[in-house]
């Protein structure tokens, strides 16, 4: 036999001896791996991460909500942007159709299918005035048995709030307090109109007073 | 001393079932069969693990992984006969993976050419202290391959997967390996065959 065959067999049948300070150190470390493994000490390794992970949810949470709120806020104020831009937009078509179609010809056709009017706009009416400027006049008028009437909502898409008292039991005729502007219905030619008479001090516009016949655009 | 003598000289006469109750408790936790295991077959590990190192502090890490990775994985052990060869595999890995992140570790490349004078003998039968100067005396990669080809029984191919090498290198470091440790071998004044 060679003598590296030998040598190779007597390395396979190599046995070191083993120690009992060996046996106690693979017991260490089996038993602290059983540790490990126990159900306890599962739940113990996992509490820490599991506490991180309820902080970070809860951090979330509240940030979530915050930042819905933030957004339900803008989203508001987004609306509040997008209905005061439509009720320009309103103003806008009104005067638009004043404006290219001179003799008012679309009068009581009906509100454009893209607009949608809010009640507290008003009613639209048109208002031709001396000079010939054209005006856009937003009134709310209820003349009900029980219940007249008579505001105006909006001058040239400029807001105010200006309600006429009533004059007479017929809901036929109302004043303002301050006798800047009085409105009454009329009949002319076997129609009946409305007629808003203001004053000088209306405002700056108005010189002198002056008196409008209003017609209902739609 | 006589007692552990004794110990080792009964768990040496195990038959195939003894082995297989005794794995059996092992895997069910009990700490006096994993006990009567690692004198039973720790030796035979401790000789695998061994002769990858050339220093017993390296080796005895990689000892302590592989018993441990084999007490903690016998159930995946599937036949009972194969236990030697599944431990040797395992040992001979954790030895590997051990060398691998130790910072003691010798360049494969790193060649030794002068290998200290050992004592001569001229018994035939070699000392084994002797035997394992000579094999620590080898580059790491002709050790590893010497060791894994010849005493561990790897294959070409399975060497080249496990180092990361070529087979024709694993083959290569083999016959590098052989010849160096016939130089050394005469050099004590054995003869080699053909001589």
């Amino acid at each position: 036999m060679d003598q590296l065959d030998n040598f190779i067999k007597q390395l396979k049948n190599h046995r070191p001896a083993v120690s009992k300070t060996e046996w106690l150190r693979l017991k260490g470390i089996l038993r602290q791996q059983k540790t490990n493994n126990s159900p306890r000490q599962k739940i113990n390794n996992i509490r820490i991460p599991l506490s991180i992970a309820a902080g970070m949810l809860l951090l979330i949470g509240v940030g979530l909500t915050l930042f819905l709120s933030e957004s339900k806020t803008e989203q508001n104020l987004v609306s509040s942007k997008v209905e005061s831009e439509r009720n320009a937009m309103v103003a806008s078509l009104q005067m638009d159709r004043l404006h290219h179609r001179g003799e008012l010809v679309t009068f009581r056709e009906g509100a454009p299918t893209s607009v949608s009017l809010s009640p507290e706009l008003g009613d639209p009416y048109h208002a031709t005035l001396p000079n010939g400027d054209n005006w856009l006049i937003h009134l709310k008028l209820v003349r009900e048995r029980d219940h007249c009437e008579a505001t105006i909502k909006s001058i040239n898409d400029k807001a105010m709030q200006l309600q006429l008292e009533k004059f007479d039991d017929e809901c036929n005729e109302f004043r303002s307090d301050s006798k800047k502007a009085e409105m009454k219905w009329v009949e002319k030619n076997g129609e009946e109109r409305i007629v808003l008479v203001l004053a000088d001090g209306f405002s700056s516009q108005i010189e002198a007073p002056i008196t409008l016949e209003l017609k209902r655009i739609y | 001393m006589l007692e552990y003598a004794l110990k080792i000289f009964n768990q040496s006469k195990m038959e195939q079932a003894d082995i297989k109750k005794l794995v059996e408790a092992c895997i069910a936790g009990e700490e006096q069969a994993q006990e009567q295991f690692f004198y039973q077959f720790g030796p035979y590990v401790k000789g695998v693990v061994r002769k990858y190192f050339k220093n017993n502090s390296g080796a005895e890490d990689a000892f302590m992984k592989a018993m441990y990775k084999i007490l903690t994985r016998l159930d995946s052990l599937d036949q009972i006969d194969s236990i030697f060869g599944w431990m040797r595999r395992i040992a001979a890995n954790e030895s590997l993976m051990e060398l691998r992140g130790s910072k003691n570790l010798m360049d494969v490349e790193e060649i030794n050419q002068n290998i200290p004078q050992l004592e001569t003998s001229q018994k035939q039968e070699l000392d084994m202290e002797l035997i394992m100067r000579m094999v620590e005396e080898l580059p790491e990669g002709y050790r590893n391959v010497f060791c894994l080809y010849e005493i561990d029984g790897f294959k070409h191919r399975e060497i080249a997967e496990i180092l990361g090498i070529s087979i024709n290198t694993s083959k290569s470091q083999l016959i590098m390996a052989k010849k160096r440790l016939r130089n050394s071998l005469e050099a004590l004044g054995f003869k080699s065959r053909g001589q």
